[in-house]
């Protein structure tokens, strides 16, 4: 737990274009900017519909290093933390 | 005769459209994955037969799983290609449809889930959709059956799509010109049931409830179970079939070798159903009167956590663990799909990328993974020692599993991907698929085990009857009592559930042993040789080499939890 904390400390929240979905929080919405992946990733996303321009609202992060939980069109998908890190988003104030 | 596929992405309903169109049942559950074999069908309408087939679920046609492969060649074979939609979530779905128009297949697409969508306040444009594609749309209720015989008539009007697709990067703009031509939604405020939906995927109240649930599941299993047990089929045992097999004994008497095969010992002069030992008695007894009762109501359970959606959920809040263990999201489907029974859940590894990881999963459900059959021996044994004993044993091999897992992922390298899964809704589960699919499991169940069992039971009996079992028992036996703690008759027994998991239930019971024996011999029992059809399996999907490093694996775990837990407990 205090291991958690202290990450969330260090880890700079709001350096817009450096957020990824880590870096949300829960409940917050943001829009996707950019899927920094290799080309297999980021074609499987795609055709799953995470795109750039995709708004996505944060449902959950599970502990222990477990999935991000987000809604994309109403719909929940849970994404492994190493895909998570690596789709930038811009979080709406 | 003209193949009809449906095709479309994993849970938008395929297969209960199937099961409608065929009359034939084809599983499915309301999380992603569940079709992994081919189901085929002949429909006839108006006299003119059609050949139905069931395609697995995809996203895309030119991906990498195996269950993609085989959706996108059938595909290629097909004369109508039924594209089934997820009406809710129209926009995904329909670029799955963009890259079924390139195939320049007559085409028609079935709105399935209407009914959830009204409700949801979305609303859809058939006739404008149905125009820009230029292939009839029609919208289905697949649960209820509404829309189908339309569905049915309009296969006529099957067409090669009119539009032309553009190159692949544009075609999230273009199916996004499409939705706001023919989607528009109401907003509606999130109510307290949405809150409460969501709370089973936050990290603390998830962990919580998930809890919850899984508690609420033993108790519901061993309620039904114990209920069928006590109130009708003990009874009926008893006061039907009893006098019965009394009047067969007497008219067996003229052969002590038929009556013994039959019937059994007498034990203080009575049949015991337990003890006797014959084809008839402890044979029909153990597999109707034991393990039928749980296997039903585990069934049950386990079908109503499939249709409401609440398994995947569970997958989500576990997979930190998972993860730990070197395995991801997906690897959840097949080990609750080995929960019922290993042979289906060894086939949906199917649906992972990697062979390492298809390998792994596949060792951990075949130790790990306790089947209905073996969950029935667990309860039917223990159970009557309260829940305690019935969740140590759980615990155990859930303890087991992660161990081994944790092992396998340092000693078998290879590429293991990420977890995207998708996260079905909640869905009320539905009689009308729920009772088809308890029905076809405890049918699958009869006809698979009764002929083992009897086999199983008239080899125990003879072995008995040649006097051979004290003599395999005296051979492996001293190990048995040595680090195991365990009477060496139990030997035999695990030996025995090689072939079916359930004979070794009835075998185990006259052996009078105590609780801490009948935990460790359950955990063994679970772990040692999976059943002749998981071994066959394992062989058919894996090949001879990895099925024995398989093997090897589950003799070195399984004897060596045994030995363990007989120093601990």
């Amino acid at each position: 737990m205090v291991f958690l904390i202290l990450k969330r400390c260090i880890v700079p929240k709001s350096a817009d274009s450096f957020t990824t979905l880590i870096d949300m929080l829960p409940g917050q919405t943001g829009t996707i900017t950019e899927i920094d992946h290799g080309h297999g990733l980021v074609r499987k996303l795609c055709v799953m519909g995470i795109i750039p321009g995709k708004k996505v609202v944060k449902i959950s992060q599970i502990l222990v290093g477990g999935p991000i939980v987000i809604r994309i069109d109403d719909h929940d998908l849970a994404l492994g933390r190493g895909i998570a890190s690596r789709i930038k988003v811009k979080i709406e104030k | 005769m003209k193949k009809i596929v449906l095709a479309g992405n994993p849970n938008v309903g395929k297969s209960v459209i199937f099961t409608r169109l065929s009359g034939i049942y084809a599983v499915s559950s309301n999380y992603p994955g569940t079709t992994v074999e081919i189901s085929r069908s002949q429909i006839s309408r108006d006299g003119v037969k059609f050949e139905l087939i069931d395609a697995p679920g995809t996203y895309a046609l030119e991906a990498d799983a195996e269950a993609e492969r085989i959706a996108g060649k059938l595909i290629d074979e097909a004369d109508i290609v039924v594209n089934v939609i997820d009406a809710g979530n129209l926009e995904r779905n329909l670029y799955l449809t963009f890259e079924l128009l390139e195939k320049k297949k007559p085409m028609v697409i079935a709105l399935n889930m209407w009914d959830e969508v009204q409700r949801r306040g979305v609303r859809i444009d058939i006739q404008a959709l149905s125009q820009i594609l230029g292939i009839p749309v029609i919208p289905v209720v697949a649960t209820t059956g509404e829309g189908m015989k339309q569905l049915l008539q309009d296969l006529d009007y099957a067409r090669v799509p009119i539009i032309v697709p553009s190159s692949h990067q544009e075609r999230w703009h273009e199916i996004g010109q499409v939705i706001q031509a023919v989607q528009s939604f109401s907003y509606h405020k999130p109510t307290w049931v949405d809150r409460l939906k969501e709370a089973t995927l936050l990290p603390i109240s998830g962990f919580l409830i998930g809890l919850g649930v899984l508690y609420g599941v033993f108790w519901v299993v061993r309620f039904i179970g114990e209920g069928l047990i006590n109130y009708i089929l003990d009874p009926l045992f008893y006061r039907f079939y009893y006098p019965l097999l009394l009047g067969l004994d007497r008219h067996l008497s003229f052969s002590p070798f038929l009556r013994t095969i039959l019937i059994g010992h007498l034990v203080d002069g009575k049949i015991d159903f337990e003890q006797s030992l014959g084809l008839l008695s402890t044979g029909i007894y153990i597999e109707l009167g034991v393990v039928l009762p749980y296997i039903i109501s585990f069934y049950f359970i386990l079908g109503l956590l499939e249709d409401t959606g609440y398994l995947p959920r569970l997958a989500v809040l576990l997979d930190g663990f998972f993860h730990r263990i070197g395995l991801h999201g997906y690897a959840i489907v097949p080990t609750l799909l080995g929960l019922g029974c290993n042979v289906p859940g060894i086939m949906s590894t199917r649906i992972l990328e990697s062979k390492t990881e298809r390998f792994i999963i596949s060792v951990l459900i075949s130790i790990a993974v306790p089947c209905a059959s073996q969950q029935a021996l667990i309860f039917g044994v223990l159970g009557k020692h309260g829940t305690m004993p019935v969740m140590l044993v759980y615990f155990i091999l859930l303890l087991v599993w992660i161990i081994l897992g944790v092992i396998l992922k340092y000693t078998v390298k290879g590429y293991r991907p990420a977890l995207i899964l998708e996260i079905p809704p909640y869905r009320f589960p539905y009689w009308k698929t729920l009772l088809p699919k308890l029905w076809l499991r405890v049918k699958g169940f009869l006809k698979e085990a009764l002929p083992i069992v009897s086999l199983g039971i008239l080899a125990v009996n003879l072995l008995f009857m040649t006097n051979l079992f004290p003599y395999i028992a005296q051979a492996i036996g001293p190990f048995f009592q040595k680090y195991l703690g365990l009477p060496s008759e139990v030997s035999l027994v695990l030996v025995l559930g090689f072939l079916r998991k359930d004979i070794a239930m009835g075998l185990l019971a006259p052996l009078q042993l105590t609780v801490k024996q009948l935990v460790i011999s359950s955990v063994m029992l679970a772990m040692f040789f999976p059943c002749v059809a998981t071994f066959m399996v394992i062989l058919k999907e894996l090949g001879a080499k990895k099925l024995i490093q398989g093997t090897i694996i589950m003799l070195f775990a399984s004897t060596l939890t045994g030995i363990i837990l007989n120093l601990v407990l």
